[in-house]
């Protein structure tokens, strides 16, 4: 055979096998996973939530440092995601698939994923935030505002989408388009039950960018719709919008039904905004109205609570600018100004920690500040000044405050730059513990311990809150985060590498040690579809 | 595998036939040359090399490196045990060996393979320039997989045996015969066949010693791996 | 002194300081009295600050304030050209639209409704706002330039606007303010027409019949009979036409039939018959420092402060026989000014032209019957209940010592003294109750003093803003403090309860949009 012939029939074998070789892989291949995906802690496991795969990977760990890794497959284009208070179910918003040209493809949908199961529930519109009932019951999806879904080009930011999850049978949607004088919603608010004059209800609380939107949660999926409540918070004389921060509740006496509350503090106005839940006028198509009152606290407060002081309901809010507190009484509006000794920013009430018959504690903090106050609210008339005792925490400014769970409720954890505090909440001492960089701190959901780790290095540390005494676990893989689960016989931390494929080491959280713990590395590489 | 054999047997006892008369005819017609024609004897020793081209049919292949093609340097050796007429039996051994890098989710990814076979060969060569083969060739596979993992600064990898056979025809021509200072033959040889092989279990981990791990390392789970497919091979064979 | 009268249960609130109910104070008073703006945060001066000594100071209200109807209190806005109205048995605001700048409120009494008037200073008109079973409806009505004041008929069918000079700052002598517009509520008309110069009070004869403008060039009657309301005579009160008309104090009886006149540091009265013109001059012993007329119009008390006489006139009979009237002697008081029982009954005598720590209670009835009674602070006013059973007596004090009393009338029991976080400035009283309001806007003190009658106890509430004017909606039993702020507040006391409730933000409380409406 002439040699031409031969490289003719190379040729042909050679683009025989150039065709077979165009055979392209499943997209999630080519995708790295979308850096920082978010991560959900729940109570016995974690899921991380890799979206360029539309599945939810979660690592649950066992006994012996085993983790088990489960795939479940999650809406397509995840736009928000959510856990629940009592961490048993993590939430995750998608837009779905756009455009839809096959049968298959997505609609937007909220995906819950529960013991180790996911359930779809498909939603007509792909808005991008999530707000979950304290109690479990319903979720709010809404426009955050923050952005809008890639795959929309026209939404209705004042639509809210609330799936009552405990409906008989199916999970109800309901599609809620609110009144808008021009605002839409940036942050969804569940509130407890209060006694409104007909009977308890739960309202859900809608901040816009200029108002507040009442609805009454227990109607809100009836046939019949039962109009929202608007409070409008700008004059209408003015340009200038007040421009609502945070709202907090207080249903206030318990044989009252007429004195619950709600406390809205505002981002650019020194003015604090009540609403006292009262009975509605008659032909009001609701059976309660708000009554609005305007409290000026002196400057913009920069946090708000209810509290209980030895001369009654108080609404105190914090006026860093001023460097003081004022104490407001709802009915008739009168304040009291208690001058603070350093300009604190955040309030937290410490009351179920450290009781008092005489009234409220709060403990008084800010980022700008190297010390706590303890402020008791049973010494507030007459003599404020003296309910006030200050911790200071020499040359470290608290920028966070993280609770302690039981049986150590009686701590707190204050973070401060490189080093950290525990704080006896009885015995008003802080011990600190200093770290080499700062640490990142994650505090055990049995109230035991503290794990402390430098975000994106292999430092890792425990310490038991029982001796304060750390003990060093450095890993050989860096750490983006960590969670203290729940497992059978015992609780595993989990401690996760968020970078590449994910890394995680699992050790046991009673009882640490490195040389029993279990590396899994490239997690997002397994069960692939 | 009885199909395998009676697809072996029936073209090697066909070609032994055709081999045997073969040289019957050649001994009748034999005349007094005092000028003889060169030597027909077949060159017994062939050495091969060239590159052996595989399509993997196992997806789990091409999601790894991002394709499904094995390109493989390949190496060889035969010995021909049986020469009837036109026809011959040979057996040797191959070696083919080449990997693939590509990436997996954004880390680098590689897949290398060796692949051990002993080649049995029915040829027909009916000139001195050119033959036909039937081949098969069973072996093992020795394949290693590795994927970069970032958050541990490392690869992670598998290293995995398992049984191949090779099926494939093909021509071989002659390119430079032999002289009467050279007894070497140089031949072009495009072969088209399908390689056999058992998927295995892949399961990666970091290689190091229990001493270097912190507790112990767990491997990933990546399914299972099997280097099947249709292959073409084109050899520079050498014949002596 | 002619009393006004506000709601139907004859409330009487007087207001020191800047307070007002709106309606025209039909004090006529030319003498410089002090006259406190809305944004003078003085509180009254003790006597002799801000007066030329020895004078007795008339305290009266010149600013727009709350008004009261008998369930609602009315609040103007004039930035936002809305008023609005809290109901106050649930507290809920509403606020409608009226003209542009509505500033000064009136309540119209004698109506089976909520009813009240407000001037759009701005737009030169007034807005009729009513509440009829719950439904509002509003009827504007064109009005003269430069009308700040309300006068109101006892049967609330008319409603006179009128200019007073003295609560316009600075203006020009150009500046007459000589035009008022007469509003028929019932017929929805409104009839502009001039009297004589600056008016200072417009009252109304005992039938509606006619209105009285007592001006600077005497009275003007107005005759309301007539189809379109027209002036009928304008009456000289003196009978020296260049004589200064700042020291005139004006005083009109119910029926219309009479004027009577004190000048100051003049011994004699000049009582005018408004029918035919005729004057007649009473004299008394010393020159004449406060004249008031009882509520039925049937004596007029004068005080001669140099003799402590107070000299008791039988009207209309006086104006026959100028020489037969009865007279008192306080034999070692100083007093000065006098303020009248609802029924006329008693008189309160007093000074708040010196610092003197008494009053003396007078019988009209029995001539001659008179007791004194010592309080422990300079008197500045008193303020009696609508029954005449108690007096309010706010002291005119510092800043750092003020106080008001209670003294009941009807027994011979000592008062009570109350001292006040602030100086007092503003009063509201029925029958069993008092409400003085304080304030000092240099030490940002501002609260709220509920005072219980006959118990003479007392319940003090801090208020978070200055207080501008306190009344009481006597239906529901409870009392307001009107207090500035730029969104509008208001606090509510429960007079039984005492649960204190404030609203703030009227405007806002307005807005709330519940869906009731499309």
């Amino acid at each position: 055979m002439k040699p031409n012939t031969s490289a003719l029939l190379t040729l042909i074998a050679a683009s025989m096998f150039g065709a077979l070789a165009c055979n392209d892989r499943a997209e999630v291949f080519d995708q790295e996973p979308v850096a920082s995906s978010p991560v959900l802690a729940l109570k016995n496991e974690i899921v991380i939530v890799d979206s360029s795969a539309n599945r939810g990977v979660i690592l649950a760990p066992h006994a012996g440092q085993d983790l088990e890794r489960i795939s479940l497959p999650i809406g397509h284009g995840v736009v928000g995601t959510a856990t629940a208070a009592d961490g048993k179910r993590a939430f995750i918003l998608s837009a779905g698939d756009v455009p839809r040209t096959k049968e298959k493809n997505e609609k937007p949908a909220l995906t819950i994923i529960e013991n180790n199961a996911a359930r779809r529930i498909e939603i007509e519109s792909p808005h991008t935030g999530i707000a979950i009932d304290p109690l479990g019951r319903y979720v709010a999806v809404f426009a955050s505002g923050q952005a809008r879904a890639q795959s929309t080009f026209l939404e209705n930011p004042n639509e809210i989408v609330l799936v009552d999850l405990e409906a008989p049978g199916a999970p109800k949607v309901t599609y809620r388009t609110l009144r808008s004088f021009g605002g839409s919603p940036a942050r969804v608010t569940f509130s407890p039950v209060l006694a409104l004059p007909t009977a308890p209800r739960r309202l859900l609380v809608v901040e816009t960018e200029q108002d507040v939107t009442l609805l009454d949660l227990d109607h809100a999926g009836d046939s019949v719709q039962i109009p929202e409540i608007t409070v409008r918070l700008t004059s209408g004389s003015s340009t200038t919008p007040l421009v609502p921060a945070e709202v907090i509740f207080d249903d206030g006496d318990a044989a009252s039904t007429v004195d619950a509350r709600i406390a809205v503090r505002l981002k650019n106005d020194s003015n604090v905004v009540t609403l006292t839940l009262g009975p509605s006028e008659a032909g009001s198509p609701n059976d309660f109205r708000p009554t609005v009152n305007l409290t000026d606290v002196g400057g913009v407060a920069t946090d708000i609570a209810f509290v209980r002081t030895d001369a009654g309901l108080r609404l105190a809010a914090l006026v860093p600018q001023t460097k003081s507190a004022v104490l407001v009484e709802p009915n008739a509006g009168s304040t009291v100004k208690v001058e603070l000794p350093a300009p604190y920013a955040a309030l937290s009430s410490i009351t179920s920690a450290v009781p008092s018959a005489e009234g409220d504690v709060v403990l008084l903090y800010s980022g700008s500040n190297a010390s706590v106050a303890f402020w008791s609210l049973g010494h507030v008339v007459g003599q404020p000044y003296r309910s006030l005792e200050v911790v200071s925490l020499p040359g470290s400014a608290v920028s966070g405050v993280l609770d302690v769970p039981a049986p150590h409720a009686t701590l707190k954890v204050l973070q401060a730059g490189s080093s950290f505090f525990v704080l006896d909440l009885v015995a008003r001492t802080a011990s600190p513990l200093v770290a080499y960089g700062v640490p990142s701190i994650h505090i055990a959901p049995d109230g035991n311990r503290l794990w402390a780790f430098g975000a994106r290095t292999s430092d890792l540390a425990v310490v038991s809150f029982d001796t304060l005494a750390p003990k060093s676990l450095p890993l050989d893989h860096a750490i983006t985060s960590v969670f203290d689960l729940e497992r059978e016989g015992g609780r595993s931390l989990v401690a996760l590498d968020a970078e590449g494929n994910y890394t995680a080491t699992v050790i046991d959280a009673n009882a640490p040690d490195t040389l029993l713990s279990h590396t899994y590395s490239s997690l997002l590489l397994e069960g692939l579809p | 595998m009885s199909t395998k054999i009676l697809a072996l047997a029936v073209p090697f006892a066909l070609l032994s036939f055709s081999s045997t008369r073969a040289l019957a005819d050649y001994e009748e017609i034999a005349p007094s040359n005092p000028y003889p024609a060169p030597s027909a004897a077949p060159e017994r020793l062939r050495f091969s090399a060239g590159v052996r081209v595989s399509a993997q049919s196992d997806e789990r292949y091409n999601e790894i490196v991002d394709s499904n093609v094995l390109a493989q340097f390949s190496l060889g050796a035969s010995y021909t045990l049986i020469t009837k007429n036109s026809w011959q039996l040979a057996a040797g051994l191959a070696w083919d060996l080449g990997g693939r890098s590509g990436t997996i989710r954004g880390q680098t990814s590689e897949v290398f393979s060796n692949r051990f076979t002993v080649p049995i060969d029915l040829r027909w060569k009916p000139s001195r320039r050119f033959l036909a083969f039937a081949r098969v060739a069973p072996g093992a596979t020795l394949t290693n997989v590795s994927i970069r993992e970032p958050s541990i600064s490392d690869d992670i990898s598998d290293l995995r045996a398992a049984f191949a056979t090779d099926v494939s025809v093909g021509v071989s021509a002659a390119l430079v015969s032999s002289t009467s200072t050279r007894k070497l033959w140089t031949w072009l040889t495009p072969e088209l066949g399908y390689g056999f092989a058992f998927a295995s279990n892949l399961r990666l981990a970091r290689d190091r010693d229990a001493s270097a791990q912190l507790g112990s390392d767990q491997a990933t789970n990546l399914g299972t791996l099997g280097m099947s497919g249709v292959f073409g091979r084109l050899s520079v064979n050498f014949t002596y | 002194m002619t009393r006004m009268s506000l709601g139907r249960n004859a409330l009487i609130t007087f207001f020191v300081g800047m307070l007002g109910a709106g309606c025209g104070s039909s004090d006529s008073d030319f003498a410089s009295a002090p006259s406190f703006n809305g944004d003078n945060s003085e509180s009254p001066a003790a006597p002799g600050a801000d007066t030329p000594p020895g004078e007795e100071q008339e305290i009266e209200s010149f600013y727009e304030a709350p008004v009261a109807t008998s369930r609602f209190v009315w609040i103007a806005n004039p930035t936002s050209g809305r008023v609005a109205y809290v109901d106050a048995s649930t507290l809920q605001v509403k606020t409608v639209d009226a003209g542009n700048a509505p500033t000064y409120l009136a309540g119209l009494p004698g109506q089976t409704d909520d009813a009240a008037i407000v001037l759009n200073v701005l737009s030169e008109d007034a807005t009729l706002l009513r509440i009829v079973n719950g439904a509002f409806t509003s009827q504007t009505f064109k009005t003269a330039a430069k009308t700040n004041s309300w006068a109101i008929s006892k049967d609330g069918k008319f409603a006179i606007a009128w200019g007073d000079a003295r609560k316009a700052d600075s203006a020009p002598k150009t500046e007459g303010f000589q035009d008022l517009t007469i509003l028929d509520l019932v017929k929805g008309t409104s009839t502009s027409l001039a009297v004589g110069y600056r008016p200072v009070a417009i009252s109304f004869s005992a039938t509606d019949a006619k209105a009285y403008a007592v001006t600077q060039d005497g009275i003007a009657v107005i005759d309301l009979t007539a189809a379109a309301p027209k002036v009928d005579k304008n009456i000289a009160i003196s009978a020296t036409p260049t004589e200064d008309p700042g020291t005139r104090d004006v005083s009109i009886t119910p029926d219309g039939t009479l004027a009577l006149v004190r000048r100051d540091g003049v011994a004699t009265i000049s009582v005018v018959s408004l029918d035919t013109g005729t004057r007649t001059e009473v004299t008394l012993s010393g020159a004449v420092t406060d004249l008031d007329l009882t509520p039925l119009g049937d004596r007029a008390v004068a005080v001669v402060r140099s003799t402590s006489e107070v000299a008791i006139l039988p009207v209309p009979a006086i104006a026959q026989d100028p020489l037969t009237f009865g007279k008192v002697t306080i034999t070692g008081e100083t007093i000065g000014s006098v303020s009248l029982s609802s029924d006329g009954s008693s008189g309160l005598l007093y000074t708040n032209a010196s610092a003197v720590e008494r009053l003396t209670l007078l019988s009209l009835s029995s001539p001659g019957t008179f007791r004194t009674v010592r309080v422990y602070a300079p008197v500045l006013s008193v303020h009696t209940t609508p029954d005449g059973a108690h007096a309010t007596v706010l002291h005119a004090t510092s800043e750092s010592e003020s106080a008001f009393s209670l003294l009941p009338l009807a027994a011979a029991l000592p008062a009570r003294i109350v001292a006040t976080t602030a100086p007092p400035y503003a009063v509201a009283l029925a029958n069993d109750r008092v409400v003085v309001a304080e304030r000092s806007d240099s030490k940002k003190i501002y609260g709220v003093d509920i005072a219980k009658l006959p118990e003479l106890t007392s319940t003090h509430y801090d208020l978070a803003s200055p207080p501008l004017s306190a009344g009481i909606v006597p239906s529901v039993r409870r009392a307001y403090v009107a207090q500035r702020h730029p969104e509008g507040r208001i606090t509510f006391v429960h007079l039984d309860t005492g649960v204190a409730s404030t609203l703030t933000g009227f405007e806002l409380g307005a807005r709330v949009v519940d869906g009731s409406k499309p």
